[in-house]
């Protein structure tokens, strides 16, 4: 039978509580059968506004953006996700009144960053070159 | 919204023009509540990340799990100020070979976020000032 063993950690000093719900069922958690952290990389919710003095609007799992260029932004997370393979998705507005603006899809470059890694992704927006953008998103998660 | 910007340049992108950080006002409560962990840890993710890509291995690449884990369980290394904030926000999140080596001039500078010009007009002609 293979065993469940609970470790304290020298270092520290707090208690760590496991609370039960309030619930008249058992349940039954499954740990997975590798070696793995339970915690990961929290989700990142960002926008931004690209033009003028670049400034961060929601900065939900985010250290910082790098304003790369014009039409070029860069997440910086807050933490580093286990692997480069999350999922992330760059949007933005377009501040041109003969397109609809939230028609994002035809003035985007990098709906998903190829070059991203654990710690960054990279958005940008396009529309026959690079244009800044008054509302620029990312969202990203594993 | 943080009092500092961080202009920089890459000197192995001499065609890029210079860049700026913008500190995230969430994150800078954080490293002032002293909930950061040592910047050694983000080190480690980053240096077995770049070997993973000069590796050709990138696509599959997974972090260590206890050092990806270090990011929560390291002891936290207390309570800093906006600008020690900031100057460990560029050791994190601007890439070691800008800020760690000696050039001819300074690749890097902590400026005012209101010495940032507004006008974006030249935004790709934007070079760091000496």
């Amino acid at each position: 039978m293979a065993t469940i063993k609970l470790q304290g950690n020298a270092s520290g000093s707090g208690t760590v509580i496991l609370t039960a719900p309030n619930t008249n069922s058992t349940r039954t958690i499954t740990l997975p059968d590798t070696d793995t952290a339970l915690i990961s990389g929290a989700p990142v919710v960002s926008t931004l506004n690209g033009t003028g003095t670049i400034a961060l609007q929601n900065d939900t799992g985010v250290s910082s953006v790098t304003d790369i260029g014009t039409g070029k932004y860069q997440f910086n997370f807050s933490s580093n996700f286990s692997t480069a393979t999350y999922y992330a998705s760059g949007t933005g507005s377009h501040n041109q009144s003969v397109y609809w603006e939230y028609l994002a899809g035809n003035h985007q470059g990098g709906q998903q960053d190829n070059t991203r890694t654990t710690s960054q992704c990279k958005v940008g927006s396009w529309n026959s070159g690079f244009v800044d953008t008054p509302s620029v998103g990312l969202m990203a998660s594993e | 919204m943080s009092t500092y910007r961080v202009i920089f340049e890459d000197p192995e992108q001499p065609e890029q023009p210079a860049m700026v950080l913008v500190p995230s006002d969430n994150w800078l409560e954080e490293a002032k509540a002293g909930l950061l962990p040592p910047i050694s840890v983000y080190w480690a993710l980053q240096d077995d990340e770049q070997q993973a890509i000069a590796e050709g291995r990138h696509d599959n690449f997974k972090h260590d799990p206890a050092k990806h884990a270090a990011q929560w369980t390291a002891p936290r290394i207390g309570p800093l100020t906006e600008e020690e904030a900031i100057e460990y926000l560029i050791m994190k999140d601007i890439p070691r070979h800008i800020w760690s080596v000696e050039y001819n001039r300074p690749m890097f500078k902590i400026v005012k976020t209101a010495d940032v010009p507004s006008d974006r007009q030249f935004r790709n002609a934007w070079r760091l000032a000496a």
